[in-house]
């Protein structure tokens, strides 16, 4: 599918988009792919900043003219927070295919993001395209450690649907493996064990959120002794880690365990970085544990006091560049999540660009004193 | 107990940059006590002349150049506490507080020529001090006033500021002061009566041990902490100090913004109130009312207050970044770019947000962000106001005095002018901290 010119910048810089995402992932070296980002995005940008008002206040407030970009540093990202607070469409409502909603905190209003026609499938093929430079093309049976319904068709998506859908084109056939319970998703252990049995002695694909698969999957696993002795599998896992950190679960040790119980090596225990606001652009771990930027995208850590990029060895927040999206303005989206950058272009995996390691959510650590008034507002709102 | 001792009467046992933890474990708080509670029977015999005497030669001697403090206050703009410090302001503050009479902490004295009855401010004995992390001047502040008051005093610091104090007190010690007798005093007998601890905020066997020492209870914070301290258990007749959470906001009338010149001065004034103590401290001001119908219109005042706020960036930087308070500050930044005016340094060091249709208080983000809106009126604030607001800070003429008296019925203890709301003073919080430190004994 191919973009008219009047949605994103003009046919040549949709062309060269299709391209990243139809060519090799992980190919390019950083100083050339900055290069070729920057001129992109400047594009992308610009046409975005045109059609969605908002945003280009945003730009003229914070950025400088997209045309003196050099790098893809000099985007101004938007903060993660802000698709919680406004809802940023750059395509006419009766373009709107789908809704995405992230899962959102307690009393948080949730990301909304809206996706057109162009977006929602440039999104799926980029995660192919990412996906099987992981696991390798081609469909294999699909465990789903999520409950049916939370793909449920309709307009509007949660984060796990359209992660999980997001995996349809691996998967023959797929097979939700939990079931709703009024405490949450509870594994259904007859429908796993059933699947394991019939497809275990060949590839297959696993994939589940993260916290559901540590507290919901592998610790009732391991109280039933279950052992599935599959080696073709790879599991897949994504999402939060701000409760597990809290429960002071490492990855290596989530990693460990999970190829115990699923009976696989750990290097195909695959933990997925990635976002509501930019679905299709994960950052999927490498044989070295390291996270690499997909082609069409791009990984930047900046300190928190003055917004610079990092260099390798120094932790920053993380903020997520892609060139995917043409319905509403994600192309450079500061999280609030803190990383490490490991290093630029010399990973022991082969993979060029840059390479990094999610550290923690970033929460507000220190109380404020006799000048905190969170407390007070909250009781008034009591 | 797992109290970290800071500094007592042989020294500070930490540097002053040294993490809480690395203060030695207590010994004995009993020890402490009773050693505090000896140096405070020396203090007590000291009268108040000398104690200020000693006061007003500390802030003189650490403001000179090559003094080893003056580098570190500058370094921690404390610039306040020699100016806290000096005899004068003491001297006011102590008038205030103690019924115009602060000799009473010497002897009896009449209060009035027509009363009969002879009162002394007689000190309480052992003043412990929870304090909060946000303004670490405070902890002086509070420990003044309560030496100048013969107390003894025990401080349990904030974690993120442990080695001020130590520090601060070391300094002090060393101080040297001939009185008016021609006798020559050291600054060591008010600091023997001085102890610093730190113990976890969560250590609540620690914070029991020290409450049930205590002769006042002297807790500043959140409302958690507050809470915290005020239900722990103490002895009869021990005397409850709470300097809780409040918000504080700026009201510009239109009268001051007659031109851009007169507009430009309360903008630089109101962006000091805003920077200092990085806008952490209770008096901060958060959200800033502009009165429309002035020559300079409330969006154009948000400009002035940027161009102040960058100024005073430039003279003294934001100390401390808070990576989430960041994400805080960059989501309004663009959501007020999106649908208002947004303001803001390249990093993190001030932001000012405008938008035309906001109303009310806003949610405080600190990191020196100032939230503009217009009012048709000053008098429009007064309902936003209730006993939770500390301070309005007023660039108001004429209505000056109306405006804080609607104020001061809403519940708002302080109304000074902007450029002042970051002064420290008596009374705070509505209440004279250090006739909250004495008791009141009547003779005749």
């Amino acid at each position: 599918v191919k973009a008219a010119p009047s949605e994103a910048g003009g046919i040549g810089v949709q062309e060269r988009i299709e391209e990243l995402i139809r060519g090799p992932q992980y190919a390019m070296r950083q100083a050339e792919k900055d290069l070729l980002l920057a001129a992109l995005l400047a594009e992308v940008c610009r046409d975005m900043a045109e059609r969605c008002p908002p945003y280009g206040r945003f730009l003229e407030t914070w950025g400088s003219a997209p045309a003196a970009w050099q790098s893809p540093a000099d985007v101004p990202p938007l903060p993660v927070a802000i698709f919680k607070r406004l809802l940023l469409s750059a395509v006419p409502p009766e373009n709107v295919v789908r809704e995405l909603h992230s899962s959102g905190t307690t009393g948080q209003q949730p990301s909304r993001i809206v996706l057109d026609k162009t977006t929602a499938f440039r999104q799926g093929r980029a995660l192919v395209a990412v996906l099987k430079e992981h696991i390798g093309p081609g469909r294999r049976p699909l465990l789903v450690l999520d409950a049916a319904e939370s793909t449920a068709a309709g307009g509007s998506l949660s984060a796990s649907g359209a992660a999980i859908r997001g995996l349809a084109p691996f998967a023959s056939p797929t097979v939700f493996g939990m079931q709703a319970g009024e405490g949450g998703a509870e594994p259904d252990w007859s429908t796993i064990e059933q699947f394991f049995a019939r497809h275990g002695a060949g590839p297959l694909l696993v994939f589940g959120f993260t916290y559901v698969v540590w507290s919901r999957f592998l610790a009732a696993a391991e109280g039933r002794a279950c052992r599935f002795r599959a080696p073709g599998t790879t599991l897949l896992h994504s999402g939060g880690w701000k409760k597990l950190a809290e429960q002071a679960v490492t990855k290596e040790a989530l990693t460990a365990r999970a190829a115990a119980v699923l009976g696989c090596p750990a290097t195909q225990v695959l933990d997925m970085y990635g976002m509501v606001e930019q679905v299709g652009t994960v950052f999927v771990d490498c044989e070295a544990g390291h996270k690499h930027a997909p082609a069409f995208a791009d990984v930047i850590l900046r300190r928190a006091d003055t917004l610079q990029p990092v260099g390798p060895g120094e932790r920053g927040i993380i903020e997520v560049l892609s060139l995917l999206p043409s319905s509403y303005p994600g192309q450079a989206i500061l999280t609030e999540d803190e990383g490490l950058l490991v290093g630029v272009d010399d990973c022991p995996c082969g993979r060029k660009g840059k390479f990094f390691r999610f550290g923690r959510r970033i929460e507000r650590a220190e109380p404020r004193g006799c000048g905190d008034v969170r407390a007070l507002v909250a009781e008034a709102a009591r | 107990l797992n109290v970290h001792l800071l500094y007592d009467g042989d020294g500070p046992r930490i540097g002053p940059g040294a993490a809480a933890q690395s203060g030695p474990v207590l010994e004995s708080l009993p020890r402490l006590v009773a050693r505090l509670r000896r140096a405070q029977q020396a203090l007590a015999r000291l009268p108040l002349d000398d104690v200020l005497g000693l006061l007003d030669a500390a802030a003189r001697a650490w403001v000179q150049p090559g003094h080893p403090l003056a580098e570190y206050l500058r370094r921690e703009r404390l610039g306040f506490l020699p100016l806290w410090l000096r005899r004068a302001n003491l001297e006011t503050v102590l008038a205030r507080s103690l019924r115009g009479h602060p000799e009473a902490l010497d002897g009896f004295v009449y209060l009035a020529a027509s009363d009969a009855m002879l009162l002394r401010a007689q000190p309480r004995g052992l003043v412990v001090h929870w304090l909060a992390g946000n303004v670490p001047l405070l902890g002086m502040l509070s420990l003044t006033q309560s030496l100048a008051a013969k107390n003894a005093n025990l401080l349990k610091v904030a974690r993120n500021s442990a080695g001020m104090l130590p520090h601060l007190l070391a300094a002090l010690a060393e101080v040297a002061y001939c009185n008016r007798r021609g006798e020559s005093l050291s600054g060591r007998v008010l600091t023997e009566a001085v102890a610093v601890l730190y113990a976890d905020r969560n250590d609540v066997e620690a914070a029991r041990e020290l409450s049930l020492a205590a002769d006042v209870r002297v807790a500043w914070g959140s409302l958690e902490a507050v809470q915290t301290i005020a239900n722990l258990p103490r002895r009869h007749g021990t005397e409850d100090v709470i300097f809780g959470p409040k918000t504080s906001l700026a009201v510009v009338a239109a009268e001051r913004l007659a031109g851009a010149e007169a507009a430009r001065r309360v903008a630089a004034a109101l962006a000091a109130d805003a920077s200092a103590f990085d806008q952490q401290g209770c008096n901060s001001p958060h959200t800033v009312f502009v009165e429309r119908g002035g020559a300079v219109d409330p969006a154009a005042f948000a400009q002035l207050l940027a161009e102040a706020l960058d100024a005073e960036q430039r003279r003294a930087p934001l100390a401390h970044v808070d990576p989430a308070a960041t994400m805080q500050v960059l989501a309004l930044r663009a959501e007020y770019a999106m649908r208002g005016r947004a303001y803001g340094s390249h990093g993190m060091g001030w932001s000012v947000l405008w938008a035309d249709e906001d109303q009310g208080l806003a949610e405080p983000c600190c990191q020196r962000t100032l939230f503009v809106r217009g009012v048709p009126d000053v008098f429009a604030v007064v309902p936003l106001c209730s006993e939770q607001t500390q301070t309005v800070g007023l660039a108001v003429d004429d209505r000056r005095l109306a405006l804080a008296e609607a104020l001061a019925a809403r519940g708002v203890q302080r109304c000074p002018a902007i450029g002042a709301m970051r002064l420290y003073g008596a009374p705070w919080d509505g209440l004279f901290l250090t006739d909250r430190l004495v008791r009141w004994v009547s003779a005749g």
